[in-house]
């Protein structure tokens, strides 16, 4: 059992800073413990990057991650994309998790 | 911060009108956007120090040091309709107010979408949105005289934002009337030029009032919130 912890700041093109907060976790599998997006932008409701937060909370699949952004395409995000965002994470949670997957399958074999 | 929050959610509930407001922070103070993370938009020793008083607001956006002598803060509530039920429109719309106020002082500024304005490419004023229901608020600085010497010691920017916009530290990327200018102007010149510039751009017309009881009474509720380390250190 292990945990990795990322912090990251990125500057969406032409538009706002956000900061990623992210604990991945390998415990059997490989998944995204917590995920706390912070920064200078802005989101209308504001509550749907609590609601992101949450879904994305136990990701342990890319198609997990893309049906998380899912649940937030209703609400309006100025200063950056959702589909921005979601390339960020998708990178980091492919990173990382495909390194252990890669060192535990060698290990299995 | 209560005050614009009560206006808000009260104009919502059609318990208040259109509010056009204009205030200074007393003492001079340091709001932050609601997503940011206090510890990463705040030099918390350093405010801690000074004594200014860190709040965070219910709309996103940066961190913004409210100087008592050098910054004045507008806000407005209007219902999101028409030309304001755009988000992106609604702010250009807005700000056309403050920079026609800008225009009116003698400084010519432009809108740099989605929330600032500058002058001679640097940031004199920032400002940000919060809507609920069919309400929103809009609420922004300008600075006319601000201490950018203490607002560099107490405001924290990740670096890859200043380099962003072309600057290597807070003082680089933020000017006052006062700088354009190149002479001393008052507070109340510079309200009278908000006021105006407002009203002619967004075609308002203006008569000056007091919170009702019903306004009064839930930002004694809201107060309680805006003072609490729950909600000051959400992120």
């Amino acid at each position: 059992m292990a945990r990795k912890s990322i912090s990251l700041v990125e500057r969406a093109p032409r538009g706002k800073t956000i900061e990623l907060d992210l604990d991945l976790r390998v415990d059997g599998k490989c998944y995204l413990e917590s995920v706390k997006i912070s920064g200078d932008f802005f989101v209308y409701p504001s509550s749907a990057i609590d609601k992101l937060e949450e879904s994305l909370k136990g990701c342990d699949s890319a198609s997990c991650i893309e049906e998380a952004f899912t649940h937030v395409k209703d609400s309006k995000p100025l200063g950056f994309t959702w589909s921005w965002l979601k390339e960020i994470i998708m990178k980091i949670f492919h990173e990382h998790c495909t390194e252990y997957s890669t060192r535990t399958t060698k290990y299995h074999h | 911060m209560a005050i614009d929050e009560a206006i808000l959610k009260l104009h919502d509930k059609n318990e208040s009108p259109p509010t056009l407001r204009f205030y200074i922070f007393n003492p001079s103070s340091i709001t932050i956007g609601y997503f940011q993370k206090i510890k990463d938009a705040v030099n918390l020793d350093k405010a801690s120090e000074l004594s200014i008083p860190v709040v965070r607001r219910i709309s996103g956006g940066g961190s913004v040091y409210h100087d008592y002598s050098g910054e004045v803060t507008y806000s407005i509530v209007l219902p999101c309709k028409g030309v304001f039920a755009d988000i992106e429109k609604s702010y250009e719309i807005i700000l056309r107010g403050l920079i026609k106020a800008l225009d009116l002082l003698g400084v010519s500024a432009e809108y740099v979408p989605p929330n600032d304005v500058i002058v001679n490419k640097k940031k004199i004023s920032g400002s940000a949105q919060a809507r609920v229901g069919g309400s929103l608020l809009q609420h922004g600085t300008l600075l006319y005289a601000a201490d950018l010497s203490i607002m560099e010691m107490v405001l924290k920017a990740p670096r890859k934002k200043l380099l962003s916009h072309g600057a290597t530290s807070i003082r680089e990327r933020v000017t006052t009337l006062e700088i354009e200018l190149g002479v001393k102007i008052s507070k109340k010149r510079v309200i009278e030029a908000l006021i105006q510039g407002f009203s002619q751009e967004l075609d308002l017309e203006l008569n000056e009032g007091e919170l009702s009881n019903r306004e009064e009474n839930l930002v004694s509720e809201l107060e309680k919130k805006y003072l609490s380390r729950e909600w000051n250190y959400r992120r």
